[in-house]
């Protein structure tokens, strides 16, 4: 079930999409008379609102920088930033509900639900930007069946902090047992008897492993290191857009703020992140996910 | 929901001149005030009460489906 709420003149300017919609939802009317449709509908919806072609996509491995990257899009009235929309998760391998779709249909309802999400309501929007959240990179032979043509970029860190800040913070789909472990490889038993820490690190190389192994001409691999400039300099290239002085004026203001928390402002916390680190997150980490990190790098470095 | 509530919520979903006059009450007491004159004054009967339920209801499921994702 699909729920619209009016969205008054409000853009998605909020780090993550459910804090507009939260936002939008402490107005009376939208909670009291919200229409709702089935999934399915939406397919009828988007012939007659396809909605704007996406610019471009943002897939990361978490923790990596990729707010930051969404936040300063969203400071451009001209475009639309769509950031870690749960909706699509329904057609994703990391949501058991995706399983009752066909490949065909999860194809088409992606389409849709980016449409649907992709709206011009302000005169002026005319690029349309998407970040996945972290699970969405494991999907992306049908993100790319979808939308072949979109730029994509694929954000990754070192993954000593990556590591850091998701133990100190645990994002719900991380929990054991939250997906199904078979779209990593693995099944529930040895889920169970591993210890958290070798989980996420299991996981983080299967979102490195995926960037990895979908790179094509469409993507370009970011390292953290490489931001806010790479935004700044690169970023609308890679997307085929052209920013405005004024517009890469804004963007640099907001990237000295803190992305999820813009009322602070931005510190680099890999030094305080890396001394952390426990003796076995490092070996997990070194296990698990620096070879592939290490892969990135030198393709990033090769291109 | 009570079935004439019910029936005038429908009312405004196909409605966009009754949306207009309601979405724009930030205050939920006058929102609360401002539904149940505006369906009275259709011709359908509910009550403050009747509204404050469906309010609650529909918060309530809302948060429910939140975290069932």
């Amino acid at each position: 079930m699909i729920d619209w709420c009016y969205a008054y003149d409000r853009r998605f300017t909020l780090p993550f999409f459910k804090d507009t919609v939260e936002s939008l939802l402490q107005r009376p009317f939208n909670v009291l008379f919200r229409h709702q449709t089935s999934i399915e509908q939406l397919t009828e919806f988007c012939e007659t609102y396809p909605g704007l072609r996406p610019t471009g996509f943002i897939f990361h491995m978490s923790r990596c920088g990729s707010t930051l990257i969404s936040q300063m899009l969203a400071t451009s009235s001209q475009n639309v930033v769509i950031s870690e929309p749960e909706i699509v998760d329904a057609v994703f391998s990391s949501n058991a509900s995706s399983r009752k779709f066909s490949n065909e249909q999860r194809v088409e309802l992606l389409r849709c639900l980016i449409g649907a999400l992709g709206q011009k309501r302000f005169s002026e929007e005319h690029r349309y930007f998407v970040k996945f959240d972290n699970w969405a990179v494991l999907d992306l032979p049908l993100i790319k069946q979808a939308f072949p043509d979109v730029p994509r970029i694929f954000l990754y860190r070192d993954p000593v902090p990556v590591m850091v800040s998701n133990l100190n913070e645990i994002a719900g789909k991380f929990l054991p047992s939250a997906v199904d472990p078979a779209i990593l490889g693995l099944d529930y038993q040895s889920v169970f008897q591993m210890r958290f820490e070798e989980y996420l690190a299991i996981c983080l190389n299967r979102f490195c492993q995926a960037g990895l192994d979908h790179l094509d001409d469409k993507t370009v691999l970011v390292n953290y290191r490489q931001l806010p400039d790479f935004v700044l300099t690169d970023l609308p290239a890679v997307f085929r857009s052209e920013f405005s002085a004024e517009e890469i004026e804004a963007m640099k203001k907001v990237s000295t703020l803190h992305a999820k928390r813009p009322s602070a402002p931005y510190t680099d916390d890999t030094k305080a992140k890396q001394s952390q680190a426990s003796e076995f997150v490092r070996q997990m980490t070194e296990k698990w996910v620096m070879p592939v990190y290490q892969q990135l790098e030198a393709k990033r470095l090769a291109s | 929901m009570s079935e004439q509530l019910e029936n005038f919520r429908k009312l405004v979903l196909e409605d966009v001149a009754l949306q207009e006059i309601l979405r724009n009450e930030r205050d939920y007491n006058a929102f609360v005030e401002l539904t149940v004159q505006s369906g009275n004054q259709r011709g359908y009967s509910f009550t403050a009460e009747d509204v404050a339920a469906a309010y609650r209801e529909s918060r309530r499921k809302w948060f429910e489906r939140r975290l069932d994702q």
